[in-house]
């Protein structure tokens, strides 16, 4: 079977106007603009099969919305080619986005702002032409999944970020679309919600064998739901494959020691002392030159300890490493 | 397809709905400039010591005025600005990843609203004018051609809007533009008087703008200011407009789609 989505080499800048602070400036700028050229993507080139969910990672400004955007047909590239469930999405625009379903993030909802949700839901049945019955049971059975059954009802502006958020949700999928992009779904969404979410998405994937494209900033986000990761920086997909292997390259972890009273400087092999200041204390261990089981008992025979916590680095410390090697 | 559109149309009037306090003020407003225009009429009718100004006696006068009103509530789009907002806020995404032209997008939600306005706001305004200044139409054939003409004219001024619209892809501040193009074309549509007070000269000019056909000539039909042949012609170059601009808007498309585009949405 032909991949969903098959895409080579696209390129994108953005045309920016500058101009300098001040009045002079701003005359200046009326007889000649300058412009500069962004350069947003460099050459991205990216394969996803049916029933995928693949999860977009990169800092801000990496490149990742210009991505979905141009994948979404809203947007041209400067050049490079995309085979899309068959089409082409910016030139054969208004058929493909019929197939798709999409958040462009929670600053870009689709929802009414005045109207309650629901109100998008029976739009959107109509716009898609879906049948009765089977908005009915996709709008019913979506909206238990998300828990939104009494919100939907309450106008949008009244609603918070997560709530949105789902409500949001449910619009991009009522018309059963094959092909899902979601650019940043839980930003600023609880920890209860964002399971809410992971569930949903991953009910869908199985259920209906949605092919899904998310970005994201949240490790956990991926983690619950993506097999395979793209890492995108500075326009390039510099990392993409499955995200175990990601994983295993990078052994650092953070921990972060509060102490009941300020103790003495923190020096210990294989470990990076990242902050030390009165109580706190925040060390990077690399597990491949020293157990964390180790740096722990330490820890606890030299410091009198409130309270410690292992993390993963941010994701974005992963990328930053990623892109020096 | 007609789904489709119908389901913006919906939309349209479903937007309005939220504004229930508004459309009340929008009615009291028209009740307001019509009571100026009336007294202004009034006292213009008999110190000149006339029954007739042109052609219109006082009361057919007013009768203009209302169906003015009326016109208004489609002409007085802001679907222009929405357009700009749109754009200035990157909604317009959304908007583009909807299975539809954004032509058909603006201009089907913008005719559900005016329906829901008609309805609603205008409708007291038309009921005075039909009790108070025994508005009726010119004759059974005028009524049915006005519609007619109604209608295209209701069409022609939202395709107009957009096109007018689709600047704001360029400028950074499209206000101005939509300020510009509210008052100068509703001066030129017969909005603040009958065009037969002009001028013949003027008069000629503005036969081969589009403008009138906004606002005058369907008004003027509904009177039975004209014969049905005149009327039929009338039509036609309404239809020819329509025709003109909707030709305008394809041509000017794919330019601000590119402008859109480059500058990243
Ligand atoms: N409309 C725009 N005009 C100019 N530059 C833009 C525009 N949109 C995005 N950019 C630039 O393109 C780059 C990629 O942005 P974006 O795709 O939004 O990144 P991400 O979603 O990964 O945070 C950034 O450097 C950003 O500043
Ligand atoms: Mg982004």
């Amino acid at each position: 079977m032909a991949p969903v989505i098959e895409v080579k080499d696209l390129k994108k800048s953005f045309k920016t106007y500058h101009r300098g602070a001040g009045l002079l400036e701003a005359f200046k700028s009326l007889v000649a603009r300058k412009h500069k050229l962004v350069y947003a993507l460099k050459g991205v080139s990216l394969k996803v099969e049916k029933g995928e969910i693949l999860g977009l990672i990169g800092p801000n400004g990496a490149g990742k919305s210009t991505l979905i955007k141009i994948l979404c047909g809203v947007l041209y590239p400067d050049s490079g080619s995309a085979k899309i469930l068959g089409f082409n999405p910016w030139e054969d625009r208004i058929k493909y986005v019929q197939n798709i379903g999409v958040v462009f993030g929670p600053q870009k909802s689709q929802l009414n702002w005045d109207l309650p949700a629901v109100d998008t839901f029976f739009f959107i049945k109509e716009l898609y032409e879906v049948p009765s019955k089977e908005f009915g049971k996709r709008l019913a059975y979506f909206s238990k999944l998300l828990n939104v059954e009494d919100l939907s009802k309450r106008p949008v502006r009244n609603l918070s970020l997560g709530e949105r958020m789902k409500c949001d949700l449910i619009a991009a999928l009522l018309h059963n679309p094959k092909l899902v992009f979601l650019d940043e779904p839980t930003v600023g969404v609880d920890l209860i919600s964002k399971e809410r979410i992971h569930e949903f998405i991953h009910k869908v994937n199985k259920e209906e064998g949605t092919t899904f494209i998310v970005t994201t900033h949240d490790m956990s986000d991926i983690e619950k739901l993506c097999k395979r990761i793209v890492v995108i920086n500075k326009g390039l997909a510099v990392y993409d494959g499955p995200l175990a292997t990601l994983k295993s390259k990078f052994k650092e972890k953070h921990l972060e020691i509060k102490l009941t009273e300020k103790g003495k400087p923190f020096s210990f092999k294989g470990c990076k002392v990242l902050e030390q200041k009165d109580i706190i204390l925040r060390i990077e261990v690399n597990t491949n030159l020293q157990n964390i089981e180790a740096v722990m008992h330490h820890i606890l025979s030299n410091y009198k300890v409130l309270d410690i916590t292992i993390t993963d680095p941010e994701i974005e410390e992963v990328i930053k490493k990623i892109y020096r090697k | 397809m007609f789904r489709k559109t119908l389901s913006f149309v919906r939309m349209g009037a479903q937007n309005l709905l939220a504004y229930k306090f508004e459309i009340s003020l929008f009615t009291i407003i028209s009740f307001l400039s019509l009571s100026i225009y009336y007294f202004l009429w009034h006292t213009i009718y008999s110190y000149s010591n006339t029954t007739l100004v042109s052609g219109f006696t006082f009361s057919q006068l007013m009768g203009y005025y209302i169906l003015t009103n009326f016109a208004g509530a489609y002409f007085w789009s802001d679907m222009d600005s929405r357009i700009s907002d749109r754009i200035r806020d990157g909604k317009l995404i959304v908007d583009l990843a909807r299975p539809a032209t954004l032509l058909k997008t603006f201009v089907a939600t913008e005719i559900g609203q005016t329906l829901f306005v008609l309805a609603v706001q205008t409708a007291p305004i038309i009921i005075m004018g039909v009790l108070l200044f025994n508005l009726r139409a010119g004759s059974l054939l005028s009524l049915v051609l006005s519609i007619i003409s109604f209608s295209i004219a209701i069409l022609l001024s939202m395709i107009f809007v957009f096109f007018v619209g689709l600047s704001s892809f360029w400028l950074t501040r499209y206000h101005g533009v939509r300020y510009a193009r509210s008052a100068l074309t509703w001066i030129l549509c017969g909005g603040v008087f009958p065009l037969a007070f002009l001028p013949q000269f003027w008069q000629k000019i503005l036969i081969i703008l589009p403008f009138q056909h906004f606002v005058y000539t369907p008004i003027q039909i509904f009177l039975g200011g004209y014969t049905s042949i005149t009327a039929l012609e009338l039509i036609g170059l309404q239809i020819m407009w329509l025709v003109i601009f909707y030709g305008l808007v394809k041509l000017a498309w794919p330019r601000a789609m590119a402008k859109f585009s480059a500058a990243g949405g």
